[in-house]
């Protein structure tokens, strides 16, 4: 069945690039859909197919549906994001047709327009701290001798382990702090791939400001033993709020 | 024992977006619709809820295929 992929709130009269098409296999033509100042990004698309992207899916790859359609959607997303703020869906956000398009528009209409507003010109980033691996050495200079000084040195092992931890995740909570304070909006994202894992809302013009702000942060947690590492830059993903209810009864 | 220099940070922009920080972001972020504005197929939500195991899933795979 034909259904709206929907992919962003937009401003109305953002201007949608030329040509730009959506989702595969269809493909069909973006457009914008409108009512009274906020605007949805959507595509025709084959809805039961959608729903079977991950039958048959073992490991994810890049060859899989699943990400070449991820990839297709961020490419509309980041497209639409070159002239205008967006506030992305989740993938596999389908709507039935132009008139649910048009009920949520009427839903939405002041929320999306104020997160519209907080992300307009600015773009997101990670920023991620690692702890350093340890090399194994330390356990060489133990003292085999007696059973009690080889209980005492791992007991002190132990303990500049705990030490070792407690001083980066000072470090951690030291960075989310910082960046909290210095960009336009942080958060948490908790992926547990990292001992921090934030995102962080960075105004394009401070973009510079920003990169030599996190070296110099990373400088300052290499002595907890932290590495840092950023990626980006992303469209406001984790900015866009709560999940909504929409409901029409 | 000569203590390691800090190093700073990588700091530039990374080109190019790993599948699993694509997946991270636009399966786990972004506007969460719900109600029936959003087609449910089988009493599903469309993808959402598949797609959060998938991805713990994805993150195992990639690790085991980090070198060591």
């Amino acid at each position: 069945m034909t259904a709206l992929y929907a992919y962003a709130f937009v401003n109305a009269g953002t201007d949608v690039p030329n040509g730009l098409v959506g989702l595969g296999p269809r493909q069909a033509p973006v457009r914008l859909l409108e009512r009274d100042g906020l605007g949805v990004l959507v595509s025709d698309v084959d809805a039961t197919r959608l729903s079977t992207i991950l039958d048959d899916e073992e490991d994810v790859t890049e060859q899989s549906e699943l990400a070449v359609r991820a990839r297709e959607h961020d490419w509309v997303v980041r497209s639409v994001f070159q002239r205008g703020p967006v506030l992305p869906f989740r993938f596999g956000t389908v709507l039935p047709d132009a008139e649910a398009a048009d009920r949520l528009l009427a839903a939405q209409h002041d929320t999306a327009l104020a997160l519209l507003r907080h992300v307009d010109g600015r773009q997101e980033w990670a920023v991620r701290l690692h702890a350093q691996a340890q090399p194994n050495g330390d356990s060489s200079h133990v003292d085999r001798r007696t059973g009690r000084s080889y209980l005492a040195a791992r007991s002190r092992r132990l303990r500049d382990l705990d030490e070792r931890q407690a001083r980066q995740r000072d470090a951690a909570d030291a960075v989310r702090h910082d960046l909290a304070a210095w960009a336009a909006d942080t958060v948490d994202r908790r992926s547990g791939r990292a001992l921090l894992d934030l995102a962080v809302l960075v105004d394009r013009k401070s973009q510079d400001d920003f990169f030599e702000h996190v070296g110099q942060l990373a400088v300052t947690v290499a002595d907890a033993g932290l590495l840092v590492d950023t990626a980006g830059p992303w469209p406001a993903y984790s900015f866009t709020g709560r999940a909504v209810e929409v409901s029409h009864g | 024992m000569a203590e390691p220099v800090a190093r700073q940070a990588e700091a530039r922009p990374v080109t190019g977006t790993s599948l699993i920080d694509l997946l991270d972001r636009v399966v786990n972020t972004g506007v969460a619709l719900s109600g029936d504005a959003v087609i449910s197929l089988a009493g599903i939500d469309l993808i959402r809820l598949d797609l959060r195991l998938l991805l713990v899933g994805v993150d195992t795979a990639m690790r085991l295929e980090e070198p060591a």
